[in-house]
């Protein structure tokens, strides 16, 4: 019966509460997408370190036709000298570098300042961890050429190569992915942040709003809330009552506010960052519950303003 | 039993009523007669402990109602007494079958059987599924008989039960409470009606608060 009446009661005044779960849902979803919009950062920042290991050597955006080559650095000593070496796909790389110039054929290329460094000229041969191998001198104008590049699969990667629009903010310095990808990313910051301030700013306002909404229905339902303690309702009858419309708002609310969450937060992250959200469960778990914590406020006054009403006095004949 | 001594009730300035004193015996009809304003209406609210009185007491079979908490007067009107308005008093967008449902609800638990019967015992069983603001008046109070009755009080206070009605369904109305107090449930009706007061076992005439025969 409860149910009953909670959803006739609800029906009958869909006018009212609609702007109210609409007004709440809506400044708890732009919290929402603030929150989405800062994970989903967080997500793209660990993914692509993941992806790509912690230093990174970029090369200029036109250079790198898609993606990276992953690159794992050695020591290793050549001729009696240490020498960095550069595990990667040599074809690859070169395939991504089209400006590179490299002299002569080899397995492995040596760098033009290790080459000169060791007196190796294109087409030498040279021993590498037991086995000699024939070597071209590779000119990058990066720091490539102090490396010895040795075709293969990284193990563990130490370094990738990225487009980026900003080339000359990066080259040469070794730059952590993670403060490239922080710098890349920023304005999501930024728009969390606007979010957030925005949310802050409507959930108030709703709020409020939908106090004085509750305030003007509980003066309509005066009579209602007479009658039902004329037939004998007590203040837990009454209390269940409104409470149970409440959590049945808040649950709507809540619901919508996630829905409304998940559209903007994709529109948001789509049109900035090219990306879908990431989404935890704690984002619906925390819609639910303010949802709940508002409604409750709500009902709360709802219920203050139906106790001071006189019984007798609605009742009595007009 | 239910009984009233001297019983004040003001408001503010107003004395709505003024040292009244009233015996009704269970299984009595009493109707009870007054001009506007005389303090019928507040009587009753009293009774039903709607309302607590400024001093003096009242008390229904021995327990004083008067003194009780506002949570053992609503635990008493749901037991002991069924209530009937002038203006019906129904949830107008709950249907008439969910209106006395509701009392139901209200006293312990809701059968939907036992609320169909006691609207088929007002004639209202064919409108059960009705919106109760889409009924007629006389089809209303029929309702709000049919709710007042479903959790079986021993008594039934009604306030001007015919005043909003045409004469024919006065008729069915006044019926319907010869049936309860046939039945020995006690009956305070208030009433401008002659017909109607004349009904009952015994007339009770209030004027400017006071009981004018006993």
């Amino acid at each position: 019966m409860l149910r009953r009446l909670v959803a006739t009661s609800l029906r009958h005044r869909a006018r009212l509460y609609l702007p109210m779960v609409l007004a709440v849902a809506l400044s708890l979803a732009l919290a929402g997408t603030a929150l989405t919009v800062g994970e989903s950062f967080a997500y793209i920042v660990e993914e692509k370190m993941e992806m790509y290991g912690a230093n990174v050597i970029l090369t200029e955006v036109d250079e790198v036709p898609a993606g990276g080559v992953a690159v794992e650095l050695r020591s290793a000593e050549l001729e009696g000298s240490e020498v960095v070496v550069a595990v990667a796909d040599v074809e690859a790389l070169l395939a991504m570098n089209p400006a590179w110039l490299v002299r002569g054929t080899g397995d492995v290329l040596a760098g033009a300042e290790v080459a000169e460094r060791l007196g190796i000229a294109p087409g030498d041969r040279v021993e590498l961890a037991g086995d000699e191998r024939v070597v071209a001198v590779l000119e990058s104008g990066t720091e490539f050429d102090s490396y010895l590049v040795v075709n293969g699969t990284p193990g563990e990667v130490d370094m990738v190569l990225l487009r980026t629009e900003e080339p000359e903010r990066y080259r040469g310095k070794g730059v952590v992915l993670e403060e490239m990808l922080r710098a890349k990313y920023a304005f999501l910051e930024g728009v969390e942040s606007l979010l957030a301030q925005v949310s802050a700013v409507t959930l108030v306002t709703a709020l409020l709003g939908a106090l004085n909404l509750a305030r003007m229905d509980a003066g309509t339902r005066r009579r209602e809330f007479g009658i039902l303690r004329a037939m004998g309702a007590g203040r837990r009858t009454l209390g269940w009552l409104v409470l149970s419309e409440y959590l049945a708002l808040a649950l709507l609310t809540g619901a919508v506010a996630l829905v409304a969450t998940l559209v903007m937060s994709s529109a948001v992250l789509q049109a900035t960052a090219g990306t879908a959200p990431v989404m935890d469960a704690g984002i619906p778990l925390m819609l639910v519950l303010f949802s709940l914590l508002s409604f409750l406020v709500v009902g709360a006054a709802y219920l203050g303003e139906l106790r001071r009403q006189e019984v007798a006095e609605e009742l009595r004949g007009e | 039993m239910i009984e009233l001594r001297e019983v004040v009730k003001r408001y503010g300035e107003v004395v709505a009523l003024d040292g009244v004193s009233l015996k009704v015996e269970a299984g009595e009809w009493v109707s009870i007669m007054g001009p506007s304003g005389s303090g019928k209406s507040t009587m009753l609210h009293l009774i039903a402990g709607l309302d607590t009185p400024t001093s003096g007491s009242i008390l229904v079979a021995g327990e004083e109602v008067s003194a009780m908490s506002a949570e053992a007067r609503a635990e008493f009107r749901r037991c002991r007494v069924g209530m009937v308005f002038q203006q019906f008093h129904l949830i107008p967008y709950l249907t008439a079958l969910e209106n006395v449902m509701l009392a139901q609800y209200i006293h312990s638990i809701p059968d939907e059987d036992e609320a169909l019967l006691a609207l088929e015992r007002v004639g209202m069983a064919h409108r059960a599924r009705a919106e109760a603001a889409k009924l007629s008046g006389g089809e209303q109070q029929r309702v709000a008989i049919a709710r007042a009755l479903v959790n079986d009080p021993g008594i039934i206070l009604a306030d001007e039960p015919t005043g909003n009605l045409d004469a024919g369904n006065e008729a069915v109305v006044l019926e319907l409470f010869r049936e309860l107090a046939e039945e020995g449930r006690t009956l305070l009706v208030v009433t401008h009606n002659a017909e109607v007061a004349g009904a009952g076992d015994r007339v009770v005439r209030i004027h400017h608060g006071r009981i004018e025969n006993g």
